[in-house]
C-alpha cells in the first residue's frame, strides 16, 4: 500500500485548500524511472500528463490514439493516449493509460480509466491522506488470510 | 509510504506554489534543484545538481487547472 499525504495550495477564491496528490515513477523506454507528482482525481475520466512529460520520457506524442478531452464549462483538450509503465511507492510497476496533451496548460492527473478499476484508491478526508492499494498487496493479503 | 522528496514537497507546498507559480520544479533531498517552463527544463537542471541523480518533478499550476478557479456560485449553488 502506498500512502500519500494531501498537499496544501492556495486557491483564488477559497484560500488554502487540500489536494490529493501522489508521486509516481514513469519508466522510459530504457526502464529509467522519472518521478512525477500527479493530482489524484476521481473526476477525471483518464489520467493526463503535459506535453513536456512525454518529451522527458522520450515519447513521440503523436504515436498514441488521438482523443479530445472535455472539462468543466466546455472546451476541449487534444491529447494522445499512451500506455506507460508506472511505479508507485511500493515498487510495483503497472502499465497504465495516460492521455498526453500537446499543451502545457493542463494539470497532471491520475484519473479513472484503467486505474481506478485496477487499484483500490481511498480518499481519507479526515486524515488528509490518499491510500493506493496495488493488486499485489491485495492478493498478498488474501493469500495471508487463506493460509491462517 | 510516500518518498522523502514527496513529503518535503507536502511540507513546503504553500511556499513553493507562491515562489514558483506556473513553473515546473525538481525536488531532491530537501531542496529545489531545477525550475523551468517545462518538465525537461527542470529535469535538465536537476540532472546537474541532484546529488544521487534522483529527483521528483512537479508542475506548480498557477491556477486550479483541473476545474478552473470557479467563482463562488458558479457551481449552481
Amino acid at each position: 500500500m502506498a500512502t500519500y499525504p494531501w498537499v496544501r495550495r492556495a486557491h483564488k477564491y477559497f484560500g488554502p485548500i487540500w489536494v490529493p496528490m501522489a508521486s509516481i515513477e514513469l519508466l522510459d523506454a530504457s526502464g529509467q524511472p522519472h518521478g512525477v507528482i500527479v493530482q489524484v482525481d476521481s473526476g477525471a475520466v483518464i489520467s493526463l500528463l503535459r506535453r513536456s512529460v512525454a518529451d522527458e520520457l522520450g515519447l513521440s506524442l503523436h504515436n498514441g490514439q488521438r482523443v479530445g478531452l472535455g472539462g468543466v464549462g466546455g472546451g476541449e483538450v487534444q491529447a494522445h493516449v499512451h500506455v506507460l509503465s508506472a511505479r508507485f511507492d511500493d515498487n510495483v510497476a503497472l502499465d497504465l493509460p495516460f492521455a498526453i496533451s500537446a499543451s502545457e496548460a493542463v494539470p497532471n492527473l491520475l484519473g479513472r480509466f484503467g486505474v481506478f478499476d485496477r487499484l483500490s484508491i481511498h480518499f481519507d478526508s479526515v486524515r488528509k491522506l490518499t491510500r493506493i492499494v496495488l493488486p499485489r498487496s491485495r492478493s498478498g493479503r488474501r493469500r495471508r488470510r487463506a493460509s491462517q | 509510504m510516500a518518498s522523502a522528496d514527496f513529503k518535503w514537497f507536502v511540507d513546503h507546498s504553500l511556499e513553493l506554489y507562491e515562489k514558483y507559480p506556473g513553473k515546473w520544479i525538481a525536488v531532491c533531498q530537501g531542496e529545489v534543484v531545477g525550475t523551468g517552463e517545462t518538465a525537461v527544463e527542470a529535469a535538465d537542471q536537476a540532472r546537474e545538481r541532484a546529488r544521487d541523480g534522483k529527483f521528483l518533478l512537479v508542475a506548480l499550476d498557477e491556477t486550479d487547472l483541473t476545474y478552473g478557479d470557479l467563482p463562488v456560485g458558479a457551481a449552481g449553488t
